[in-house]
């Protein structure tokens, strides 16, 4: 089929076994791609098994629309049992490492086993190499990406990982370019214990396309189409830092460790600040709308920042100055840290200071403790030992109620958004498929007119925006800022993909497709997890039992038991039971059977 | 006293990051804020409650009018 280069590659690290498949039709119909691939390959070939351990896999999986010429198709879906949930995990990254697997001939990449040594893989077109990587291990993620440029040439795709990785922190990511990161679920934990510190793309052949004219041409509307967009100007400027001021005025932004939604230094480190000490833009492949904003940090370093990252390592440790914020940016970057999580773990860390449960003094806000802290983390020593493994971990290890205000859900720290006042977007955090993540549902733009109410609505669009975000986009593989932040319409896509592949995808063909993955994802939450139950499914107390103590929504909270409402609601509009597991009859209706049946074998439905 | 307070681009749009308004009456707030949104692209916001440019305002409330995003 058009669209696709139409394998799979499999190198085994244990044996160093190479293998390619064509992709089956049956696959391509029932999944589509990125994420679709990545959840029914881990589903078929990973269970019961440590996520660090030999059995895991790790999948590279590009979509349909990957590499072509249509914006944003710059992205690719990395999967792998999650070190830090222990539950499905995945995390997409724009990297011009998507668009040279593609043309290098395949549409997935599956690692799998593990290698006596460092090493790293080299892939350009049919030839496949595991080469010796012990000059490049222990090195940060920006000298080995120089490294491996100087030796092999800047036109290759390059993911690789850092100490963090190499040494099993649980939130260690991917990254790309000095930058660009797959950066939640640990994924360079899972490629660390596998001694691969990096895969180097290099691909030459051609993407065959259904209908190349059309694509190209309606590829150029597009692109002038972004272009014309009453906000480019202010995005191209900013990207999602212009989030920081709209976050601050909504009580959304995390602070402190999430108590608060405003911090009092937000104009301090928003998006008209980082104007101001910008030096470049980084971006995805076959973007023309790029939002990595790349500062001078106060080191001297050059750091990409975006939203995530300067509340996570800013507002959230209560660091008010820009440059520093983007320094423990950066530091994450070279050590292959997830921001996120990262400055989760630090405002943990900083909350059981101020609170008398750890030995370390942390203050809020103390730049250099942070610096610190993160080198002890990625050496698992002092500190850093409590959180190594995550805030879930470290919660049961400090005890107390430490709990309350360790903020994840399912094992995984939350993302930017702070929901005391959000209860719509709480339920998306809750029902997250890879744990607390904003990525497939972003409530706070269409609630925050009616924010403290809990009803169906809210919970319907939850759905909706999974099926979209997570499903068609993560399937696609494109990014998915382009639809709202720009106003670049949904119309677009299913024309993209008809001249791309021929297929014809309708608003209920899309519907379904989301739905297949989330009832997929959710059973592998559900086979994997001996103790599964909808308490994973709830957000940690301090959202409901704490209110904000400033602002203009001071007295806030959530309502426990009208989110458990809301849960109930959305487990049934997903044919889901109390539990949150899929009905059988969900499953068939969804062409899943051999999934139900699994289940069923295994008791769990 | 009306606090209006403009976001993003439509900051940019109205060349200021906000306004303060004394109101003898109640208005509609496209009486005071001469900008042409598209409603699908942006939020009006009243004492945080949803709005429109046709919304009556009166002194003390607060307004903000901001893009529509999805996450960063």
């Amino acid at each position: 089929m058009a669209g696709y280069a139409g394998n799979i590659l499999r190198v085994n690290l244990s044996n160093g076994q190479i293998t390619k498949k064509d992709i089956s039709d049956q696959m391509k119909d029932k999944f589509l791609g990125g994420r679709g691939f990545a959840v029914k390959i881990l589903w078929d070939e990973v269970k019961g098994v440590d996520p660090l351990s030999e059995g895991n896999k790790i999948v590279f999986a590009t979509g349909p629309l990957t590499g072509l010429p249509v914006p944003s198709s710059g992205k690719m879906v990395i999967a792998t049992k999650s070190p830090l949930t222990g539950g499905y995990g995945d995390s997409n990254i724009g990297s011009r490492a998507s668009v040279h697997l593609k043309k290098a001939g395949y549409d997935v990449l599956v690692v799998e086993g593990c290698s006596r040594h460092p090493c790293y893989l080299y892939i350009e077109d049919d030839k496949i190499q595991i080469l010796d990587a012990k000059d490049l291990w222990g090195k940060d993620t920006f000298k080995a990406q120089d490294i491996l440029e100087q030796r092999h040439g800047k036109n290759t795709g390059i993911l690789l990982i850092g100490p963090a990785g190499e040494k099993g922190v649980r939130f260690a990511n991917l990254i790309s370019q000095k930058g660009r990161a797959a950066g939640r679920v640990g994924i360079g934990a899972v490629m660390g214990s596998k001694n691969l510190k990096a895969i180097v793309l290099k691909g030459s052949r051609e993407i065959p396309i259904f209908d190349e004219k059309k694509l190209k041409a309606v590829g150029k509307e597009a692109w002038a189409d972004i272009k014309s967009k009453e906000n480019y100007d202010i995005w191209t400027r900013q990207g999602t830092m212009m989030m920081i001021e709209w976050a601050d005025s909504i009580s959304a932004m995390p602070t402190y460790n999430f108590r608060e939604g405003t911090f009092k230094f937000a104009k301090q480190i928003d998006g008209h600040s980082a104007e101001k000490i910008k030096i470049g833009r980084q971006g995805c492949p076959h973007c023309n709308a790029r939002c990595g904003i790349v500062v001078r940090d106060a080191e001297g370093g050059n750091a990409e920042l975006d939203y995530e990252n300067i509340t996570m390592l800013g507002s959230n440790l209560g660091i008010g100055d820009l440059g520093e914020a983007a320094a423990l940016n950066r530091l994450a970057d070279e050590y292959g840290l997830d921001t996120i999580s990262l400055g989760s773990n630090l405002a943990f860390l900083m909350e059981a200071s101020e609170k008398g449960l750890i030995d370390e003094k942390l203050k809020w806000g103390d730049f250099n403790g942070c610096k610190r802290l993160i080198a002890d983390i990625v050496n698992n020593r002092g500190a850093g030992q409590i959180v190594y493994k995550g805030v879930k971990k470290a919660s049961e290890r400090l005890g107390s109620e430490s709990k309350d205000w360790a903020m994840q859900v399912k094992g995984m720290e939350i993302s930017a958004y702070t929901c005391q006042a959000l209860p719509g977007m709480a339920l998306a955090y809750g029902t997250s498929p890879i744990g607390a993540h904003h990525k497939d549902a972003f409530l706070p733009a269409w609630e925050i007119g009616d924010r403290l109410s809990y009803n169906k609505e809210k919970v319907q669009k939850v759905i909706e925006l999974q099926r979209y975000r997570g499903g068609w986009f993560e399937a696609l593989t494109v990014c998915r800022l382009l639809w709202v932040e720009l106003g670049f319409g949904l119309d677009w896509y299913p024309k993209f993909l008809k001249a791309a592949t021929g297929l014809d995808f309708s608003p209920e063909n899309i519907d379904e497709l989301g739905d297949r993955f989330y009832a997929l994802m959710r059973a592998y939450w559900v086979r994997e997890n001996d103790n599964w139950g909808r308490e994973m499914d709830i957000p940690p107390s301090r959202w409901f039992l704490e209110p904000f103590t400033q602002g203009e929504l001071k007295g806030t909270s959530l309502d426990k038991s009208k989110y458990e409402q809301m849960l109930s609601w959305y487990y049934e509009l997903r044919g889901w039971d109390e539990n949150g597991v899929p009905r059988m009859e969900t499953l068939e209706k969804l062409k899943l059977k051999d999934v139900a049946e699994e289940l069923k074998q295994n008791g769990r439905n | 006293m009306v606090e209006i307070k403009f976001i993003g681009f439509i900051a940019e749009k109205m060349g200021a990051p906000g306004m303060n308004v004394s109101l003898k009456q109640s208005v509609k707030l496209k009486d005071i804020v001469e900008v042409d949104l598209s409603k699908d692209r942006s939020i009006v916001l009243i004492n945080h409650k949803r709005g429109t440019l046709d919304s009556l305002i009166k002194n003390g409330d607060k307004v903000m009018i901001m893009p529509v995003v999805s996450g960063g």
